[in-house]
């Protein structure tokens, strides 16, 4: 009787331990986690300009080459849409050596507005101004040719509407787009998934930002984390759908770290 | 005279294992891994100021520590360079306090280091510590899905099965989805009975096949799952 109870006993613990096996189950494995992509200070969230002083190759203008630039430069600040580089510092510099300028401020600059007073009408006091905008790698981004007045015969001063009229123009060149994606990526090139047909030009800056890797609110849908930027690129070749565009290196030497389906937004 | 035999062995049994470092059983090819000579670790860090070079030297340990406690070394070597790893990872904490990967991979290393251990008190401890460097982390970066799917697994090994599974709703619902995530779903809801909903997350994790040690998992515990559906 006691051999047989103790057989019982050893029975529902054969039971017990079968059920048990079949109920449990191995943790899955803590995989190691990625290190967060490293981001980094964009140069400006805006089109950074700076306007330099206009040439003056009929050397009839005196200060105007000066002040049309520093009407300009108020009159782009005044539309909203651009970061703009102080004048100060732009005032000695040579219109004529504008290369040299640009190479001096491609770390620091999205494009450049330089132009050229090409003749003047003293009858009916108008003058011919041509205006480029360059980028910061000496693409042509826009150019026109504009009819400016002015007043004035030795104190001259440029029409303050006319140059307004340059600004909305530049404004107008250069609407903010929508954002995009990162479709593909080899070594410093990235192809982004907007082109020509939604506005995109040679030259034009964007950031990228990091996304994906944030929670969203369960209430409002709203992500939990904030964009972090991870490079900054400027577009050499455009499709109708498509643009190719290269990354500039970070500041630390190191390529950044950009990978497909990041958020693109143009400046 | 036998007893005396025993009583000397014993006590030279004990005092080889008093006076052995920790780490002292690595293999050898650890050792060669090891970045920095045992003991230097802690120097070399304060003389470094780089915090990419920082983590990368953290995360070597943390490797190191993983593939210890994967290989079945014994939990001094775990513990071990899971402690390297931590010092490289403060190291880089205090230099940049806001990087909230050094504070989520810290945590990482003591989830590690709550799953290898053999006693209950150590376990529990290490599994505080993560959960404390994983609310830390998410404190840094809001948002962090990383910081949620290790809080749900510290959630999970606790046998916490609500707040893991609430946890790891919030990553899926935010459109976050890889086979670890699926898999830790997975054994959530087996363990509180919900099989069939189980399975397909462990569908899904074979599906997604990304990290690839996930996807295994799923695939060796499907017929679990299968089990319960019948």
């Amino acid at each position: 009787m006691m051999v047989n109870r103790n057989k019982m006993v050893g029975l529902v613990f054969v039971v017990i331990a079968a059920v048990a096996a079949g109920c449990s189950l191995d943790p899955p494995p803590s995989i190691e986690p990625g290190m967060l992509r490293r981001g980094i200070a964009p140069r400006s969230y805006k089109m950074k300009l700076a306007v330099f002083n206009m040439q003056d190759p009929t050397g009839s203008g005196g200060r105007l080459a000066e002040s049309i630039a520093e009407l300009l430069h108020v009159a782009l600040f005044e539309t909203g849409r651009f970061e703009l580089m102080q004048r100060a510092e732009l005032r000695g510099t040579d219109p004529g050596n504008i290369d040299a300028i640009r190479r001096q401020y491609q770390q620091s600059l999205d494009a450049l507005v330089v132009g050229s007073i090409t003749s003047f009408n003293t009858t009916s006091k108008l003058m011919a101004l041509n205006v480029n905008v360059m980028n910061a790698y000496g693409t042509t981004m826009a150019a026109k040719s504009f009819q400016v007045k002015y007043t004035g015969t030795i104190n001259v001063d440029a029409d303050r509407e006319d140059i307004k009229a340059i600004a909305d123009w530049i404004e107008q060149w250069f609407p903010k787009l929508q954002s995009g994606l990162v479709l593909s990526r080899s070594n410093d090139r990235v192809t982004i998934n907007l082109g020509s047909e939604s506005g995109v030009q040679r030259g034009m800056w964007f950031l990228i930002a990091s996304r994906g890797d944030a929670v969203k609110d369960p209430k409002t849908g709203e992500s939990l984390g904030s964009d972090i930027y991870v490079g900054e690129a400027h577009v050499i070749a455009v499709n109708p759908a498509t643009c190719e565009a290269i990354l500039v290196p970070r500041t630390d030497g190191r390529t950044p770290e950009i990978k497909v389906s990041d958020k693109v937004i143009f400046k | 005279m036998r007893k005396c035999y025993c009583g000397v062995l014993l006590l030279v049994l004990l005092a080889g294992c008093q006076a052995a470092p920790r780490g002292r059983t690595v293999v050898a090819a650890k050792q060669q891994e090891d970045p920095f000579p045992y003991g230097k670790a802690e120097f070399k860090a304060k003389e470094i100021d780089n915090v990419l070079v920082l983590l990368d030297t953290a995360d070597k340990y943390r490797g190191l520590c993983v593939r210890s406690w994967v290989e079945n070394e014994p939990f001094a070597d775990v513990e071990h360079f899971g402690r390297e790893a931590k010092n490289w990872y403060r190291a880089a904490l205090e230099r940049e306090p806001s990087n909230a990967y050094a504070c989520l991979a810290m945590g990482y290393v003591d989830l590690i280091l709550g799953r290898a251990a053999g006693d209950k008190y150590t376990k529990q401890n290490s599994l505080a510590s993560a959960m404390s460097r994983f609310r830390e982390a998410l404190d840094k970066r809001p948002g962090y899905a990383d910081a949620h799917l290790f809080i749900a697994q510290v959630h999970d090994l606790r046998a916490e099965y609500k707040e893991a599974e609430d946890n790891l709703n919030l990553i899926l619902n935010s459109g976050i989805e890889n086979s670890q995530i699926h898999s830790w779903m997975a054994y959530t809801l087996f363990q509180v009975n919900k099989k069939d909903e189980g399975a397909k997350h462990v569908a899904r994790a074979i599906e997604l096949d990304d990290p690839s040690l996930s996807s295994q998992w799923a695939r060796a515990h499907q017929q679990a799952f299968a089990a319960g559906k019948r």
